[in-house]
């Protein structure tokens, strides 16, 4: 492989857990795996993300101290961190609600496995 | 003050919903009604001013794009904006009797969220920004989520796997987005469009499917529909009108937004295009197909909506102005009908308690202005003059031959006489069949007809169907026209 | 889903990750400094973060100023997730059998190496998460980052000593503290908008500075406005998770 091809690992990484976290919803049983599995496709994105600002030999988004014009070059892109924040919140709060609904469905049915779920419904 | 009715769209339901908890959960009705009044105000008169003035663009915390978020209200932005302020008044009208024995807690969350989930829907048709699409379209998804969940426990697994499907949706955007910034560096939607490079290269091809199928997804779009059917049916009374009648629709319009507006329909990916044209034909056909097999009446209008987004989405494809007018069209007098359809069935389950269609034996006697919106809503949905919906499947129809694609004439037609045999086997066993059961409210009395506030909505939007039927040309000339893409 | 189709759900995604490999050679190459993404937007942010918006720290000047906008609705993600959690557990009632850890949550693990611990760390945890919400400017931080730190410093408290001992926060008023956070944040812009601004414009901040000091204290409110509306969902979530709201 060449050294071009190399530096596409970052988003073969991403793409590889998105498809990872993509089974993890499609394949387990058991809804808590689902559950896993929608916060790997996540995590995946903002990996993706956070990758886009990288800059070769800069350093993190905050001007050093007495830095009063910044130059471009030498810090990385903050807009990606900052997007992937918001990215970050909202995933905490969906798996917070599907928690909820988790908690709920056992103690209504007893069973998390979406098999035998199917069969109490009918 | 004026000047700022773009944000004050948005702003008014979030501060309907910040306000209820503040005031001890009390008012809860009143609030979210005055909030959503003033959304709609403010939502008509950013239209007024983008149909004479020009789209509105409103640069947020006073940055100018691509650097700040800027809103956008041009016509389209602004009808469908309106429209979804309109079903949320309508429907938190309707939502009174539901919550009458609720907790003051409760009662206010729920007003609460569901003034959140309007601001949400509100946010995604506004916003000029690709990122921050997503983010209201997490604030409406969780609280859908949140509203839909207390609709009793079958609601509860339903609901679960809407989360599960919605959040992958929403995820598949993202990544689309994330590709498209990686090769331009913006977000804005304007700004993205210009840089977007005219060839067909293979990363824009992805990155249009992943939005295509995200938002698909969250439009119900065959074969990514296995949501709906499931949280509809089980959907609690006070929020099925509303969610039903706009979700999905606003997913859609979202879809349109970027396929022509942020993409170039003619220079750019066409894949995803012809993907989405051929699944509408299928969802056409399979909706209209699988509602007639249902014998519960609200799974058969969740499949119905099923079908009808695949219209929508069918205008989207082909593209033509013909076929977007009939898409636009179909998506007001869409939310219009179902939205009294969900709602006069949810009333007849709330006072009668029946949901199978031969249970509605009878019940023109009993509810007789109920079932006469009911009526008039079906013939539009199956398409007969002068209702609402023959128009905006005549456009698509045009639209269909213009194009050569007669397959989807083709479904049109089927799924019309589909419509037909299972909206008038609702509508035969109501005027025609007889019960002779009275059936008596708690209080021993012969139910009569809805609550006020549960029939007022039902009949206005009635109403609002043949009204937008008999003005059809008015209302595609003054307003859907201008909002098509020059 | 049916389990035929679990199974074998693998083939397509294996196709899909191929696809996904084969497109990664269009982007452009990680770390390259003259990629779209380094080169149009972003130049400005980093360069005018500390005069314009007043925060060295580009990352925060970005949330809370230039994209404000977005940093708003993602507070209202978090406050429409506590409301959730409360519409789903809110109204449970108790099963028969109460298991054994819903026991635990109302008493603790009452444990005394963890109370001196805990007595020890709570005050650090805290003070730690207000310096991260007010120095998020110069450093890294900001009102969600602080406001996760200080919900973990009362969970502490939570699981040490237990719901019963421990800070009382009752459903109802977490949801008004939480609003009440995000009235400051919305607040702090209709200001703007009665001033004649644009919406959550710093610049129509009644107060005696200029330019970026001016934005810096508008960004700051906001933080704290998110700080308190993040603590209070943060809690809330937790506390409805492991125990059930009470009525």
């Amino acid at each position: 492989m060449t050294i071009e091809a190399l530096s596409s690992v970052n988003y073969w990484l991403a793409a590889l857990l998105f498809v990872i976290g993509l089974y993890g919803i499609l394949a387990p049983p058991n809804l808590v795996r689902k559950l896993m599995g929608m916060n790997i496709m996540q995590t995946a994105v903002i990996v993706f993300f956070i990758t886009l600002g990288y800059k070769d030999d800069a350093t993190p988004p905050i001007a050093r101290h007495g830095d009063h014009e910044p130059v471009v070059r030498n810090y990385i892109n903050p807009l990606p961190h900052t997007l992937m924040l918001t990215a970050i919140v909202v995933s905490v709060s969906t798996t917070g609600v599907a928690l909820a609904l988790l908690i709920r469905i056992h103690r209504r049915f007893g069973t998390l496995s979406e098999p035998e779920l199917l069969e109490k419904l009918k | 003050m004026m000047e700022n009715a773009p944000v004050l769209i948005l702003l008014a339901p979030l501060t309907g919903a910040l306000l209820i908890p503040l005031l001890g959960f009390r008012f809860g009705r009143a609030v979210t009604m005055a909030s959503l009044v003033a959304s709609l105000f403010f939502g008509l008169s950013s239209l007024a001013q983008s149909l004479s003035a020009g789209p509105v663009h409103y640069h947020l915390a006073g940055w100018s794009p691509p650097w700040g978020i800027e809103i956008v209200v041009d016509p389209l932005s602004g009808v469908v904006a309106s429209l979804v302020s309109a079903m949320a008044v309508l429907a938190a009208m309707y939502s009174g009797p539901f919550l009458a024995g609720w907790t003051r807690r409760r009662a206010g969350t729920f007003y609460s969220v569901y003034c959140l989930l309007v601001s949400g829907l509100v946010g995604i048709v506004i916003t000029g920004d690709l990122f921050n699409l997503y983010v209201f379209l997490e604030i409406s998804s969780l609280s859908a989520y949140a509203l839909l969940s207390t609709g009793g426990s079958r609601s509860i697994v339903a609901v679960f796997r809407y989360l599960l499907i919605g959040t992958v949706a929403a995820s598949f955007y993202l990544l689309g987005v994330g590709y498209l910034y990686a090769m331009t560096g913006t977000l804005n939607m304007a700004d993205m469009s210009a840089r977007l490079p005219n060839d067909d290269v293979a990363v824009l091809v992805v990155a249009a499917s992943f939005i295509v199928i995200g938002l698909a997804i969250k439009a119900a779009l065959f074969p990514l529909h296995g949501w709906l059917p499931d949280a509809y049916t089980y959907a609690p009374g006070p929020v099925v009108g509303f969610i039903a009648a706009v979700m999905a629709k606003v997913s859609a319009y979202a879809l349109y937004r970027i396929l022509y507006y942020v993409f170039d329909p003619v220079g750019g990916p066409r894949q995803p295009i012809e993907l989405l044209g051929w699944a509408s034909v299928i969802a056409v056909v399979a909706g209209s197909l699988m509602a007639l097999a249902q014998k519960d009446v609200q799974r058969m209008l969740a499949y119905s909506s099923i079908g009808q987004m695949g219209y929508i989405m069918l205008g989207i494809a082909i593209g033509s102005p013909l076929a977007l007018t009939g898409a636009v069209l179909h998506v007001i007098n869409h939310a219009v009908m179902k939205g009294c359809l969900f709602m006069a069935v949810n009333g007849v389950q709330w006072k009668v308690g029946v949901f199978r269609v031969r249970e509605f034996a009878g019940m023109a006697k009993r509810l007789p202005w109920t079932m006469g919106a009911f009526t008039v809503a079906a013939l539009s949905m199956v398409g007969l003059p002068p209702t609402a919906g023959f128009f905006s499947k005549y456009y698509l129809a045009l639209a269909a031959i213009e194009s050569g694609h007669l397959s989807f004439l083709f479904a049109l037609v089927l799924s019309s006489l589909l419509g037909a045999v299972y909206f008038f086997r609702v509508i035969e066993y109501a005027y025609l069949k007889t019960n002779d059961e009275p059936i008596e409210a708690d209080a021993g009395t012969e139910v009569r007809e809805l609550d006020a506030s549960m029939l007022v909505p039902v009949v206005a939007l009635a109403a609002l169907v043949l009204l937008l039927g008999i003005f059809n040309q008015t209302v595609v000339t003054m307003l859907v026209v201008p909002g098509l893409p020059s | 889903m049916p389990g035929f189709i679990s199974r074998l759900s693998w083939v397509p995604l294996l196709a899909a990750l191929l696809v996904l490999f084969y497109v990664a050679r269009d982007f452009p190459r990680m770390g390259d400094p003259e990629s779209p993404a380094s080169t149009h937007v972003s130049p400005r942010y980093i360069e005018d973060s500390e005069s314009k918006a007043g925060a060295p720290n580009m990352v925060t000047a970005v949330l809370a100023d230039y994209r404000s906008y977005d940093t708003l609705g993602e507070t209202v993600v978090i406050l429409t997730a506590g409301l959730a959690c409360l519409l789903v557990l809110g109204s449970f009632r108790r099963t028969r059998d109460e298991p054994e850890d819903a026991k635990l949550m109302v008493q603790g693990f009452g444990s005394d190496v963890l109370d001196a611990t805990s007595r020890l760390l709570i005050p650090f945890i805290v003070l730690f998460a207000v310096y991260v919400v007010v120095h998020g400017h110069t450093s890294p931080g900001g009102g969600f980052q602080g406001g996760a730190i200080f919900a973990a410093g009362l969970m502490l408290v939570r699981l040490t000593r237990g719901k019963a001992k421990g800070l009382r926060l009752r459903a109802g008023v977490a949801v008004i503290i939480a609003c009440a956070g995000i009235f400051i944040y919305l607040g702090t812009g209709l200001l703007s908008l009665i001033r004649g601004y644009q919406f959550l414009d710093y610049a129509a901040l009644p107060l005696p500075y200029e330019g970026g000091h001016l934005r810096e204290f508008g960004s700051l409110t906001v933080e704290v406005g998110v700080f308190i509306a993040v603590t209070a969902v943060l809690m809330l979530i937790f506390d409805v998770l492991t125990s059930g709201a009470e009525e």
